[in-house]
């Protein structure tokens, strides 16, 4: 009897993932593009959409700060500090037109390069559940104007192309890496035309571009690796070449989400496993990894997983290829989450926030010897809802900043 | 000021308890969505409509979608009288969009959360940590069982006969 039921079940749940994947696949709406919702009249929504605090950050050649992120209307401005953020310029708007994502992992993004470059990036969400394109301002004046948003990659499919990063090298190439669904949906099409009911494609694609330009042009769309996780951000690092090096959770064989590393633009090196947890999930973390680089060769890295049943953030080092390189710790905090790491010499700190059911803790784990003893630091509270902390390296040692719903904290990391 | 709390306090008490009582067609039931607010999941727990299935999605989780179908078709196959509630945790201000998107309309009751995230985790379960889908098993009685992802068949089959 109960033999019975649970096949019957589990017939059950297939044939609803079978329905599911002949409309396009597993959690895609953006392929099925002959699925007509039933027509609606738009009414007035129920609740006010959230205000979206997630920020980028960056810092000026002037040695300026700077954060780009959306206000309590959903528009996207700017803040400048020309004292590492004791005080700041009033926001600057920033009249895009779009609707950017600004939630948690995808948050917008700026990057300053030579000659008065300087570019914002944000996924501006499409009509269609679960898709994105990735949208640029330009400016050629170091910040003062930008230009209008445009797309920045080819593929205007109307699918995933979101959880953006970028940078420039010490070559003045802008680049820009993010997470693509094209080759999910192909497969998925190929294989409903040749009547499978097989999903093969497992996760997305982390696909790239090039820009000498500074945004003004791009070069083509290149894949950097097939089966990433979907909704994790990607983290990135300057490499000691001058280059840039990305890491992001990945789908390995047979379906273990661990983290993947490569070093962009080097086309021969095929991404490297750079975690080992062994996690085995049919769902999103949206906890993705950071990635610094480290005094002596090699990088930083945190990253959160479940490791044997036990869910943590954790911190290791990387070598140059992004190999893991000796032992992997646990941060001292349980309820660790979202953590970012940043470098400066021998200083290295691991911000992240905690909430103990009262309020969000942003703790941070210190090290003055290059990660080989840490030190824990609780660095401030808030009771209000808040942002992923962000470090940032500058020529006065380390930052690490913190959005709430009140204020933005800038907070320096003492050896 | 007090007064209009406890009102309004009372009005979506019994806004949730209608929805899930006056359930009987899940096409026409998904298209009403509620606010999902901080008292709500102590509600759902102490609901008569019990047993449900809540499943915390977001609009941007690829793997909700599967478990929002897979639970619908497996509990409408048991016979089972068990409400599956879905509360999409970023869909506040996109009612519309949620609207037209045919998973959810396998929900008997839609809800778009509305407040701190991180309060909610913690509020109904401190080991969640913002995984989806997640997923919530409350029996007619006793306590929730947690599940990130699909929860495992032999989880759901005591669920269903419990």
């Amino acid at each position: 009897m109960v033999r019975t039921f649970v096949a019957a079940m589990m017939l059950t749940w297939a044939a609803a993932l079978t329905a599911q994947e002949g409309h396009g696949g597993h959690g895609t709406d953006e392929t099925r593009a002959g699925a007509k919702a039933a027509p609606t009249e738009p009414r007035k929504p129920l609740l006010r959409p959230k205000a979206a605090l997630s920020i980028g950050v960056a810092l000026a050649p002037t040695g300026e700060l700077w954060l780009v992120g959306l206000n309590g209307e959903g528009q996207l401005f700017t803040r400048s500090s020309r004292d590492l953020g004791t005080h700041w310029n009033p926001p600057r708007l920033l009249d895009t037109g779009d609707k950017p994502a600004a939630d948690g992992e995808n948050r917008p993004k700026i990057a300053f390069g030579p000659q008065g470059r300087v570019v914002i990036a944000y996924t501006q969400p499409l009509a269609k559940p679960y898709t994105g394109e990735i949208r640029m301002l330009r400016s050629d004046d170091g910040g003062q104007s930008f230009s209008a948003p445009f797309t920045v990659h080819r593929d205007r499919q109307v699918i995933t192309h979101r959880f953006e990063s970028l940078g420039f090298d010490r070559n003045r190439v802008l680049h820009t890496v993010w997470i693509d669904k094209r080759d999910q949906v192909a497969a998925v099409r190929t294989e409903a035309d040749s009547g499978s009911r097989k999903r093969s494609y497992a996760g997305a694609a982390i696909y790239r571009n090039e820009s000498r330009d500074g945004g003004l042009s791009f070069g083509p769309d290149l894949k950097l690796a097939d089966h990433s996780c979907e909704c994790c951000r990607i983290a990135l690092a300057p490499t000691p070449e001058g280059g840039l090096a990305a890491m992001w959770r990945h789908v390995f064989e047979p379906n273990v989400r661990d983290h993947a590393f490569s070093i962009l633009g080097a086309e021969a090196q095929a991404p490297v496993r750079a975690s080992f947890d062994g996690w085995q999930l049919d769902a999103c973390p949206h906890h993705g990894p950071g990635l610094a680089p480290a005094r002596q060769g090699g990088y930083h890295a945190v990253w959160f997983g479940d490791k044997a049943g036990r869910a943590a953030v954790r911190y290791g080092r990387l070598a140059a290829d992004g190999r893991p390189q000796g032992e992997v710790r646990e941060l001292p905090d349980p309820r660790a989450e979202h953590a970012d790491v940043a470098a400066a010499g021998k200083l290295v700190a691991i911000a992240w926030r905690s909430y103990d059911g009262t309020q969000t803790q942003l703790k941070a784990w210190v090290s003055a010897d290059d990660g080989a003893n840490f030190s824990l630091r609780e660095l401030a509270t808030s009771s209000q809802e808040n942002d992923y902390p962000r470090l940032l390296a500058t020529d006065q040692g380390l930052r690490v900043l913190w959005r709430t719903a009140k204020e933005i904290h800038v907070l320096k990391i003492d050896p | 000021m007090y007064s209009k709390l406890i009102l309004e306090r009372w009005a979506r008490r019994l806004m949730v308890l209608g929805a899930l009582l006056g359930w009987s067609a899940s096409a026409a039931a998904a298209s009403a969505i509620l606010p999902f607010g901080a008292d709500t999941w102590s509600e759902l727990q102490r609901s008569s409509a019990r047993p449900m299935a809540v499943v915390f999605s977001t609009t941007d989780c690829t793997h909700c979608p599967g478990v929002i179908d897979g639970l619908a078709a497996v509990i409408k196959k048991s016979r089972s009288g068990v409400r599956l509630v879905v509360v999409v945790m970023d869909g506040a201000g996109q009612e519309d969009a949620l609207r037209q998107d045919r998973h959810y309309r396998n929900a008997h009751v839609l809800y778009a959360f509305d407040g701190d995230a991180l309060a909610l985790r913690f509020k109904v379960n401190p080991d969640w940590r913002g995984l989806t889908p997640y997923v919530a098993l409350l029996p007619a009685s006793g306590a929730a069982q947690f599940h990130t992802g699909a929860p495992p068949p032999d989880a759901l089959r005591s669920f269903l006969l419990r």
